[in-house]
């Protein structure tokens, strides 16, 4: 009986310490790009220990790891040792608002809801919330980053109705404001183009000439075109500029985190 | 309450062996093992083993995962080492990585001196996928006389060139569509002679009328692209052709390699 | 608003019907005679059509046509990294997400 006793315990004993995390071996996993056997050990210790606070760290760990956002995200809140590690936020917020901003926001969200809100004061929040007002002060931006911070300022600025009284004046200018100058002569050349072969044909022709038709209504689209486009494009590149650079502050504040150390 | 004990035993034992008995949970294990030993050579072995499992599984791309941690010279029994260069000269093929297929068929071949047919078909398989000259030097080196008609047919497939490309170009600068209608696109063709010949007269017509700004700028905008844009069609379509004619080849070479498979058939070697 | 979510009338249009018939055919008849190479990923009567679909016939129109007249080679150097693909083209979504 004692003996069934002690061998029963040892036993058990046995096959639950291989149920303990062993951290090394996680490193050491993620080191030779074992995914399958990382998430089979991480499942293997869910099935023998249950679910335990740095389980779950080490899964989130491992969702930001094979960029598995949506997982991420769904069981992050559970996730309680998670909202402790700054730099783990700091990371899943960097990498995050690269694959989209408003999941990023959301996770700001969570962390401020379930967390101690430690992300609050990091550089990428504080450079999100400053897009959203720029008059805001930008002392706490390192100095590489103010350079895109000032493009995004200065495209901010920009108005749509300068940008299509130009294109009005003189087609493609617009595209000189609004920052766009590789593409001004293309713009420019079409439009002035088929300007003279309308302005031509309707001097020699006349108006009611077919071919002074199309013409001018080749050029009409085209000049059109130009104004419209001009104002969509003024848009996306205010866009274009804000995600270039909430991206380039992602990457500085990832640049000396890592995951697995 | 003795029973219960020992049914309990059972009951953990059995429980956890059927856990471990499962694929992944197999894997597992030998990466432990992997991570808890500091021997190189008993590394290798476990490597080996794991090589082994995920190609009896047919996890190919695991496998090729796996074969690029396997150090050869660690391995001391040539059986192993054999069945090794054959495994991992297959999985290389299989995985597209024909240098590297290249590499472990060369060194099968100086460990083992095999010429039995499967070998030799295989390494004809894999000398084809790198370049014809290694082809010719294989099937000259080891000169098999019986299925002369597989090796033949790679020979075609090898040295297969669309004769007198330059010829369709021509063709296409002299007379626009002409090219594409000689490389069998009759639409096409038809289209670049009517849409060139279409422009010029529009810009004839304009120059008659007296609009030689609109005569430039339409000849300027338009004839330009359509007339290097009929050359560059001709082009596409040449290539289209000899991949046509080509596919054609492989098909009743892939036919024949088929029929050889089936009499001499080629697998991994997993029989430890 | 995508094409899916708009009202009946608005997909009954005959309108739009025969636009993008014309870039249909465009491209079916004279885009293989030009073959030209786009600095762009979707090609530019491709973007009309989606355009035409996604804000009606003359703003897709317009918009099309902004896209041709900007397709130039060195039109790639006014975008940033992340909106060219790895072939080098500029990828141009039909919608401006705020995302």
């Amino acid at each position: 009986m004692k003996i069934s006793l002690i061998v029963f315990f040892l036993f058990s004993f046995f096959f639950s310490v291989n149920a303990q995390i062993n951290s090394q071996f996680i490193c050491y996993l993620v080191l030779t790009n074992q995914h399958k056997e990382h998430l089979t050990y991480l499942n293997y210790l869910l099935e023998n220990d249950g679910s335990s606070d740095s389980l779950s760290y080490y899964r989130m760990k491992y969702y930001l790891l094979t960029k598995d956002y949506n997982s991420f995200e769904s069981e992050i809140k559970n996730c309680k040792l998670c909202f402790n590690d700054s730099s783990l936020l700091n990371y899943s917020a960097s990498y995050l608002i690269k694959s989209s901003i408003s999941s990023a926001d959301r996770f700001w969200k969570i962390d401020s809801k379930f967390g101690k809100n430690l992300t609050k004061n990091s550089l990428l929040k504080k450079s999100f919330d400053l897009t959203k007002n720029t008059q805001d002060s930008t002392g706490f931006l390192p100095y590489e980053l103010k350079f895109h911070f000032d493009e995004y300022k200065f495209v901010k600025k920009k108005k749509a109705w300068i940008a299509a009284g130009l294109s009005m004046v003189i087609p493609g200018s617009g595209k000189l404001y609004i920052g766009r100058p590789n593409s001004f002569f293309g713009s420019f050349l079409s439009n002035f183009l088929f300007g003279l072969t309308g302005y031509e044909s309707v001097r020699v022709l006349g108006i009611n000439n077919g071919y002074s038709i199309v013409s001018l209504s080749a050029f009409s689209i085209f000049y059109f075109s130009n104004i419209i486009g001009v104002v969509h494009d003024l848009k996306r590149i205010k866009n274009e500029k804000k995600k270039h650079f909430l991206y380039e502050v992602a990457t500085y504040q990832s640049g000396d985190i890592y995951l697995y150390e | 309450m003795r029973w219960l004990l020992i049914s309990l035993e059972i009951f953990i034992y059995t429980n956890n062996v059927f856990c471990q008995n499962r694929q992944e949970q197999r894997m597992l294990m030998l990466e432990q093992k992997i991570f808890q030993t500091p021997h190189d050579s008993i590394k290798n072995s476990l490597y080996l083993q794991k090589f082994n499992i995920s190609l009896g599984d047919q996890d190919y791309q695991r496998s090729y995962f796996e074969l690029r941690r396997v150090r050869e010279r660690y391995i001391n029994d040539s059986l192993i080492e054999s069945n090794f260069y054959w495994n991992a000269a297959l999985i290389s093929k299989l995985s597209g990585d024909f240098q590297y297929a290249n590499i472990f068929y060369d060194s099968y071949l100086d460990f083992t001196s095999d010429t039995s047919l499967s070998s030799l078909i295989l390494g004809m398989l894999i000398k084809s996928d790198i370049d014809s000259s290694a082809f010719y030097n294989f099937r000259d080196q080891y000169e098999y006389t019986s299925h002369n008609e597989v090796s033949a047919c790679f020979e075609k497939l090898l040295s297969f060139k669309l004769k007198r490309k330059w010829a369709y170009i021509l063709c296409s600068y002299l007379v626009p569509g002409s090219g594409t209608l000689l490389s069998g696109d009759f639409y096409n063709g038809i289209g670049s002679l009517v849409t060139l010949s279409g422009f010029s007269y529009g810009v004839s017509q304009l120059v008659k009328s007296k609009l030689y700004f609109g005569a430039g700028i339409w000849s300027y905008l338009f004839l330009p692209r359509v007339y290097f844009g009929n050359i560059r069609l001709t082009v596409a379509k040449i290539k289209e052709l000899e991949k046509k004619k080509k596919s054609k080849l492989v098909y009743s070479c892939e036919q024949k390699v088929k029929e050889l498979l089936n009499n001499n058939p080629i697998d991994f070697r997993l029989n430890e | 608003m995508s094409f899916k979510n708009r009202s009946l009338l608005y997909k009954l249009n005959p309108i739009s019907f025969v636009s993008i018939g014309f870039m249909l055919a465009y491209q079916r008849f004279l885009s293989q005679q030009l073959s030209s190479q786009c600095a762009y990923e979707t090609s530019c009567s491709e973007h009309a059509k989606k355009t035409i679909e996604r804000y009606g016939l003359l703003k897709g129109l317009f918009l099309g046509f902004y896209q041709l007249q900007s397709c130039t080679p060195k039109t790639g150097y006014d975008f940033q990294d992340h909106d060219i693909n790895s072939a080098g083209e500029i990828i141009n979504p039909i919608e401006i997400d705020e995302d």
